[in-house]
């Protein structure tokens, strides 16, 4: 059986993130995740929200929505905007062995993202930019 | 998040508990602009009460690190948690930063 997502629309408002990373955390918890995961799905959702915030509405305001679908073996979590059409996961990764001088930290959140879950993607959808992202429990590890 | 710090000659000590994110971090970038502004050039941040951190994070640490550069100081990072300690991992931290198992070794590094 699959139970119907849960969802919640939430300001894009980078200061109000920590609303949307309780929402996925709490719903993780009661799905009986691991802290551990938790904690990886606690910051792959600050970095997904912060980037829509940042990004996707350049003149200010918009949403971002948050739906949570619990699963055997996973939990997937959708953060949602209705900007414009942006994959992430197009960003060159970071070079995280370049000198200090040369350091970067743009694109490390979704290079956070990509190595924190198990599972990252990109769709766009009726003008709304979709980002998936998987997490399955230890005992599920690979 | 709290932030304490102590004075150990020559270094600043400076502990950190909860979560260094998008929200908090900014809190720490005040902190560490004040404390090199009263000429603090080395500094070792005590992670241990340090349960998350995200990339605005990492933002805070590598810009005092750019700040404390040209004035010949630098940073240590000690006591990482599991799940700190994998996020530093990836964003391959330990090139930038002495990164150490306690504040002891890290006194030592700088």
């Amino acid at each position: 059986m699959c139970p119907a997502p849960a969802e919640r629309r939430f300001p894009a408002d980078a200061g109000r993130v920590g609303e949307s990373v309780r929402f996925v955390a709490d719903l993780a918890a009661a799905a009986g995740l691991e802290t551990e995961r938790i904690g990886r799905l606690e910051l792959a959702v600050e970095e997904a929200v912060v980037n829509v915030c940042h990004y996707a509405y350049p003149s200010g305001g918009g949403e971002v929505v948050v739906r949570v679908t619990e699963e055997p073996g996973r939990l997937t979590v959708e953060v949602e905007d209705s900007g414009a059409a942006f994959d992430p996961l197009s960003v060159p990764a970071p070079d995280v062995a370049a000198p200090v001088d040369e350091r970067r930290i743009g694109g490390l959140g979704i290079l956070l993202i990509q190595r924190l879950m198990d599972e990252v993607r990109y769709r766009r959808e009726g003008g709304r930019n979709v980002l998936t992202m998987v997490v399955r429990p230890v005992a599920g590890d690979r | 998040m709290e932030i304490t710090s102590r004075q150990q000659e020559p270094h600043l000590v400076v502990a950190v508990i909860g979560r260094v994110d998008t929200i908090t971090s900014p809190q720490l970038d005040a902190f560490c602009t004040k404390a090199i502004e009263e000429g603090a050039r080395t500094v070792v941040f005590d992670f241990a009460g340090v349960e998350f951190i995200s990339s605005a994070g990492l933002r805070s640490l590598l810009a005092t690190v750019k700040r404390l550069r040209p004035l010949g100081g630098g940073i240590a990072v000690c006591s990482l948690q599991p799940a700190v300690q994998e996020v530093f991992r990836i964003a391959g931290f330990g090139s930038l930063m002495p990164v150490l198992d306690d504040v002891e070794a890290g006194l030592k590094a700088l």
